[in-house]
C-alpha cells in the first residue's frame, strides 16, 4: 500500500502560482497525483490549468477535501505556511525549502506533533510512492514500484539509490526525503513505524550522512521495534571534523561525534546491514530479499 | 555564525544582562591605555572562536598597565588552538565568590530547546558532563510553550533554595532565553556566571559570553550580520558565497561541483577511496542554469590548489543539458592545465551527454568511472595527490 502517500492522496500546492510551484504542480499531476487545489494569497478564483487556486489553505481544504499539502514557499514564509496548513487540519505537510531558519523549524516540528499533522522536510525533494503518487520534485522516471522503502537525508543520493535499484529490477514502495537540515519534521525513527506497518514494504534502506545521531537513534529503535531488515549507507567518511559539509546538518563534531565511522559501527551493532558504496545497495537488498523469500 | 566574546557581550548588555567591564584592543599599546584607564588589575582575554582558550594559555592576569602591555605582546604573537590572536578583551578582574554555568541551545537530538545549568561553572562543560553528569541540570523546553517559571524550579533546588541568588538567576535565564529566540541562536552561553559581592550585596554577573547564530536567519538579523567579522572564513568560501553558492574549502587537488550536498560528499568519499584529495566542494543546488554553472566554474578556478574539476550531477530538478551547456560555455575561462571530468545522470542525460561530446568532452554515467578517469589524469600530471 506504500506509506504517507498513495491513490487516496488529495494534494494542495501552497505557492502554486510561483514558477516552481506551477511547474511541479503540473509534473505531479502528470505522474498521477490527485492535485486538488492550489493556494496563493491574493490569487483566489484563478486557475493553474484546471487546478483551482484559493487564498487560504482552510478555504482550499473545505472546497477540495485535501489531506496533504506541499509547500513551494520561500524559507522566510515557511513557518507561517506550515502552521497555516496544520491549523487547517492537513494531515501530511511536505516542505521542500532549503535554508529555513532552524528556530522556525524547531517551532513547527513541535507544533505539528501537538496537532497530529505529519511534517516532512525541510530541504527535501519530497515523497514518491512509485506508480501511485508523487509529492515532490524528483525526476520520476528513475523509480519503479516494488517492495523497498527508502529514507534519505540527501536528495541526490536518494536518486542514485532508486536509480540503481530500478536498473537491477528492484522496485520501491515509498521513497521519502527526510531532508538535509539538522531539524527535520520527520526523522528516520519517526518514519520507521510506517514502513513496519506497510504490507508492501519488505526491506528498508536508510541513506544517512555525517552529523547528528538520527541514524543511530533509528537503528537502536529498529533493533527493538522493527521486524523488517534494514540496509544503510552513510555518506561523508572523508569529511574533516568541524566543517559543515553543504547540508546544514552534515557536520562532524570535534572528537568524531557524528562521524561516518562511529555511525557505521553503531548501525552494525544494531543489526543493520551497512554498505560501503552506494552501488553495493542493490546486491545487499537482493541478498536480503532472497533470504526472506520474496 | 560564531561570535567573539566581545560581540556577544555587546548583545548581552543590549538585552540587559550585566557583564564585567571590558574593552577591546588590537595592539599592546592599546591594551596599556585601557589598563591605565581602569586603574586596577586586569584580565587579558584573547578573542578567538574556540573553546578552552584559558587552558591553551589565551587568558592572562596583569597587575599593572606595564605588565598588561608585556603579556599582550606575547598573546598577539601567539596562536590559540591554531587561531591567531588579533583582538584582546581587557576586562576588570573581579573577586568571584562562586562560579556557575548557564547555557541555552537547540537540542538536535530531541528537537527541543535545552537550558543547561551547573553550580560548577568556569570549567569545560563537555568535560564536566562526562566526569560529573550529576552536576549538570538539563531542562528541555518545548519552543511552542517557551520558558516558564516551573522549568526553573530545579535550579532553585541546586542553589539550596537561596532566594536572593535564585531570583537574580531567574531573571538572567529569561533574558538569555529571549536573546536565544530573538537573535536566532544555536547557542548562548555564560561560563562563568559569577557570584560577586559588592558592598555587602551579592550579585550575579556574566564574566564570559558566547553566542552562535543560525546563518539561515541572517536575513532578519541585521544587528548580528553587521557585527560579524567575515575574515574568519576561507577566501574561496567567501568568493563562493558572494556568487551565491555554498563552497567548502578542503585540502587537496580536485574541485567537486555537484547539484546537491549529498552527491558532493559521496564524490569526496569515493575520491578518497582512490587516494585522491579534494580541494573544494561547490554545491550548485537544484535547477542550475548554464549561467549559474559558468559562475560556479569562475569560483572554483580561483582556488589555486585545484588541478582537476569534477562535475558530479544527478539531475532531478536539475537538467543535465543545462549543466552541459554551462560547462561548454565555461571552457574559455578554465586554464588549459585544469582538465574537466563530467558525470551526468538523471533528467535529460542523453541531451547533456551529446552537448558535451560535440564539444569534445567525455561524459560518464557512473561516478566511479569518472573518478577512475581522474586517477589517470593525475597520474599523468605527476602531481601529489
Amino acid at each position: 500500500m506504500s506509506i504517507l502517500i498513495n491513490n487516496n492522496t488529495k494534494l494542495i500546492v501552497q505557492g502554486i502560482t510561483g514558477r516552481e510551484g506551477t511547474f511541479h504542480a503540473r509534473l505531479m499531476k502528470k505522474y498521477g497525483t490527485n492535485v486538488v487545489a492550489g493556494v496563493t494569497p491574493g490569487k483566489a478564483g484563478t486557475y493553474v490549468d484546471d487546478i483551482p487556486v484559493f487564498d487560504t489553505v482552510l478555504e482550499a481544504k473545505i472546497e477540495s477535501g485535501a489531506n496533504t499539502s506541499i509547500l513551494f514557499v520561500p524559507p522566510r514564509f515557511t513557518r507561517d505556511a506550515i502552521i497555516e496548513a496544520c491549523e487547517a487540519g492537513i494531515e501530511l505537510i511536505v516542505t521542500i525549502a532549503e535554508g529555513v531558519p532552524l528556530q522556525d523549524m524547531l517551532y513547527c516540528t513541535n507544533y505539528c506533533k501537538k496537532s497530529n499533522s505529519i511534517l516532512v522536510g525541510p530541504n527535501t525533494p519530497g515523497i514518491i510512492s512509485p506508480g501511485k503518487a508523487k509529492v515532490g520534485f524528483m525526476a520520476d522516471m528513475i523509480y519503479s514500484e516494488g517492495s523497498i522503502g527508502i529514507m534519505s537525508r540527501s536528495a541526490t543520493l536518494s536518486y542514485e539509490t532508486a536509480n540503481n535499484l530500478t536498473n537491477e529490477g528492484i522496485g520501491q514502495s515509498t521513497v521519502v526525503g527526510v531532508g538535509g537540515d539538522p531539524i527535520c519534521g520527520s526523522t528516520f525513527q519517526d518514519l520507521l513505524p510506517f514502513f513496519e506497518q506497510d504490507e508492501q514494504t519488505k526491506a528498508i534502506i536508510i541513506i544517512g550522512e555525517i552529523g547528528g545521531n538520527n541514524e543511530e537513534i533509528a537503528a537502536e529503535y529498529a533493533r527493538k521495534n522493527i521486524s523488517k531488515p534494514l540496509v544503510a549507507f552513510i555518506a561523508g567518511e572523508a569529511a574533516p571534523e568541524g566543517k559543515r559539509m553543504g547540508h546544514a546538518g552534515a557536520i562532524v563534531s570535534p572528537g568524531g561525534a557524528g562521524g561516518a565511522r562511529n555511525k557505521k559501527e553503531n548501525l552494525k551493532a544494531n543489526g543493520v546491514t551497512v554498505v560501503e558504496k552506494l552501488t553495493d545497495i542493490p546486491d545487499a537488498v537482493s541478498t536480503i530479499l532472497n533470504k526472506i523469500g520474496d | 555564525m560564531k561570535f567573539y566574546e566581545y560581540n556577544a557581550r555587546e548583545i548581552f548588555n543590549l538585552e540587559g544582562i550585566v557583564t564585567s567591564e571590558g574593552k577591546v584592543a588590537v595592539s599592546p599599546s592599546e591594551v596599556f591605555e585601557i589598563a591605565k584607564d581602569m586603574n586596577a588589575p586586569v584580565v587579558l582575554k584573547s578573542q578567538v572562536l574556540t573553546g578552552g582558550r584559558g587552558k591553551a594559555g589565551g587568558i592572562k592576569f596583569a597587575n599593572n598597565p606595564e605588565e598588561a602591555q608585556k603579556f599582550a605582546s606575547e598573546l598577539f604573537s601567539k596562536k590559540i588552538k591554531g587561531y591567531p590572536v588579533t583582538k584582546i578583551l581587557v576586562s576588570d578582574k573581579v573577586d568571584i565568590k562562586k562560579e556557575y554555568y548557564l547555557g541555552i541551545t537547540i537540542n538536535f537530538q530531541n528537537r527541543k530547546t535545552s537550558l543547561i545549568f551547573s553550580t560548577e561553572g568556569g570549567v569545560d562543560i563537555e568535560e564536566l558532563a562526562e566526569k560529573n553528569p550529576e552536576k549538570i541540570i538539563k531542562i528541555d523546553i518545548d519552543p511552542v510553550i517557551g520558558l516558564q517559571n516551573y522549568h526553573l524550579t530545579p535550579l532553585a533546588r541546586a542553589l539550596g533554595y537561596d532566594k536572593e541568588v535564585f531570583n537574580q538567576l531567574k531573571i538572567i535565564c529569561k533574558k538569555l532565553y529571549l536573546i536565544y529566540e530573538k537573535y536566532d541562536c544555536l547557542l548562548v552561553e555564560i561560563n562563568p556566571l559569577a557570584l560577586i559581592e559588592e558592598e555587602g550585596i551579592r550579585k550575579l554577573i556574566a564574566i564570559d559570553a558566547k553566542l552562535e547564530s543560525d546563518d539561515n536567519a541572517n536575513y532578519r538579523q541585521s544587528t548580528l550580520t553587521e557585527m560579524w567579522d567575515e575574515k574568519t572564513e576561507e577566501k574561496i568560501e567567501l568568493i563562493g558565497k558572494s556568487a551565491g553558492f555554498v563552497t567548502i574549502k578542503l585540502n587537496g587537488v580536485v574541485s567537486i561541483v555537484s547539484n546537491g550536498a549529498g552527491n558532493a560528499i559521496y564524490a569526496l568519499d569515493l575520491l578518497k577511496k582512490y587516494n585522491i584529495s579534494t580541494a573544494n566542494i561547490l554545491d550548485l543546488s537544484g535547477g542550475a542554469t548554464p549561467e549559474k554553472v559558468q559562475k560556479a566554474v569562475n569560483v572554483v578556478i580561483q582556488d589555486e590548489d585545484v588541478k582537476v574539476i569534477l562535475f558530479n550531477v544527478f539531475g532531478g530538478i536539475t537538467r543535465c543539458d543545462e549543466i552541459a551547456k554551462g560547462i561548454v560555455q565555461s571552457v574559455q575561462s578554465i586554464p588549459s592545465n585544469i582538465p574537466v571530468v563530467c558525470r551526468l545522470q538523471g533528467t535529460n542525460r542523453e541531451k547533456g551527454i551529446k552537448i558535451l561530446n560535440d564539444a569534445g568532452f567525455q561524459a560518464f554515467m557512473y561516478l566511479e568511472d569518472a573518478i577512475k578517469k581522474i586517477v589517470e589524469l593525475i597520474d599523468k600530471q605527476g602531481d601529489v595527490k
